[in-house]
């Protein structure tokens, strides 16, 4: 279980970089433009620290892992402690409203009809990068641990490890794991159900 | 005669800003709608540069007093036979309208009541820098040349000069002249005889 060396994305230098001050919109800005025919249903957009992003599209070896880990959660997580959300979204707070790969949130019984779930409900957030790492790394992780999400993993299809993050701190994670082909990663929810799911299987490889 | 070291912009704005994500890009026709429905107020003080909504820095004494001298030296030039504006919107295309300090057009009897002067009618367009020196050479810069707006002054303040660009030609202006304190700035405006600005008085430099 080595720990991944990544730079910490330091967005402070980042900011200085970048010339534009870019207009920052509200989840409300956000809906509003999807309710005045601004956004389109048909696009694929997401809300990043107030930045309306285009989602790239899915290629196949991106969808299929997604799958995969659908029916493994699926099968191994119990049915009372966790529901599994596919690319919706989740409301991070009043700038932030992403749509990760996939979501495993605490259990509601009206499944979350009236609100996204929120950070304090998901128990673990799962992004599978092909063309997205750096975006996933640079853009995503700072937004996801500045939130209080508790776990993440970035599936790193090109380089075939489980990127896990735990700890979330100010802009980044404390703890980082790397998984590679032949270890296993597990998933602890809070309840106690625990889960041992093979990289293998994430990726595909016998 | 000496060129700006300017570094040669490829990018468009958003790829200056945020080189990892794609962010949506918005339409004019998209930003007044913005306005309209109030997602953008009154009080936001920004501009549509290639799809991204930018807010613009407040202006400082300094930047407003060499805006007031240019006017009016502009209007003791050019008064009848040019437009002059003031920190108004122009039209580049169908995703860009900036708000540069001074732009220098057509003139027009109905001082373009219906519509923001186009690239056709620019004449010149004056940029004054202060804390914004990076975002106008690495973003508006290249961003007039590919519309082909046919001249550019960018007037700095911190480095006490200014740089005059001619002859657009796709992303960079090809005639990059650097004036300084003691020069005198030339503009040829057809209809008119030949100008010449003396940068200390632009400056404010006895």
């Amino acid at each position: 279980m080595a720990t991944a060396e990544l730079e910490a994305s330091s967005l402070e230098a980042e900011v200085m970089e970048q010339p534009l001050k870019l207009h920052r919109f509200s989840v409300a800005d956000y809906y509003r433009m999807a309710e005045v025919g601004i956004l389109k249903s048909s696009e694929r957009v997401e809300l990043l620290d107030g930045v309306i992003c285009n989602m790239s599209p899915i290629g196949p070896a991106h969808a299929s892992v997604v799958d995969r880990l659908n029916r493994i959660l699926n099968r191994n997580l119990p049915d009372a402690d966790a529901i599994i959300r596919i690319q919706n979204p989740t409301t991070l707070n009043e700038s932030s409203e992403p749509q990760p790969d996939l979501i495993v949130a605490k259990y509601r019984q009206d499944y979350y009809a009236k609100a996204h779930p929120e950070p304090d409900d998901l128990l673990l957030v799962i992004e599978v990068a092909d063309a997205t790492l750096i975006k996933d790394l640079k853009i995503k992780l700072p937004l996801y641990a500045e939130a209080g999400v508790q776990e993440l993993w970035v599936v790193d299809i090109n380089g075939q490890a489980i990127l896990q993050f735990r700890n979330p701190t100010e802009k980044t994670y404390a703890v980082k794991n790397q998984f590679k082909p032949g270890e296993t990663v597990e998933i602890i929810l809070p309840g106690g159900a625990k889960t041992i799911v093979p990289v293998n299987d994430i990726l595909g490889l016998s | 005669m000496a060129s700006a070291t300017l570094e040669k912009s490829e990018k468009t704005a958003r790829e200056v800003n945020l080189p990892e994500v794609e962010t949506r890009r918005f339409r004019v026709d998209e930003y007044y709608l913005m306005a309209e429905v109030g997602i953008l107020k009154s009080s936001d003080r920004v501009e549509l540069l290639d799809g991204v909504i930018s807010n613009m820095s407040p202006i400082g004494p300094a930047h407003a007093s060499v805006v007031r001298r240019l006017a009016e030296l502009f209007y003791a030039s050019v008064s009848q036979k040019a437009s002059i504006g003031i920190q108004t919107p122009i039209h580049l295309n169908d995703y860009s309208e900036p708000e540069p300090d001074l732009v220098i057009a057509q003139p027009r009897a109905d001082f373009y009541a219906d519509h923001h002067p186009g690239t056709d009618e620019i004449y010149l367009l004056i940029e004054v820098a202060d804390t914004t020196l990076a975002k106008d050479l690495n973003v508006k810069v290249p961003l007039y040349a590919a519309s082909s707006v046919r001249e550019v002054w960018v007037v700095d303040l911190p480095g006490q000069k200014v740089l005059q660009f001619r002859n657009p030609d796709k992303n960079a202006y090809t005639d990059v002249k650097t004036l300084k304190s003691g020069d005198e700035i030339e503009l040829e405006l057809s209809g008119i005889e030949k100008m010449r600005f003396a940068v200390n008085q632009i400056l404010g430099i006895s």
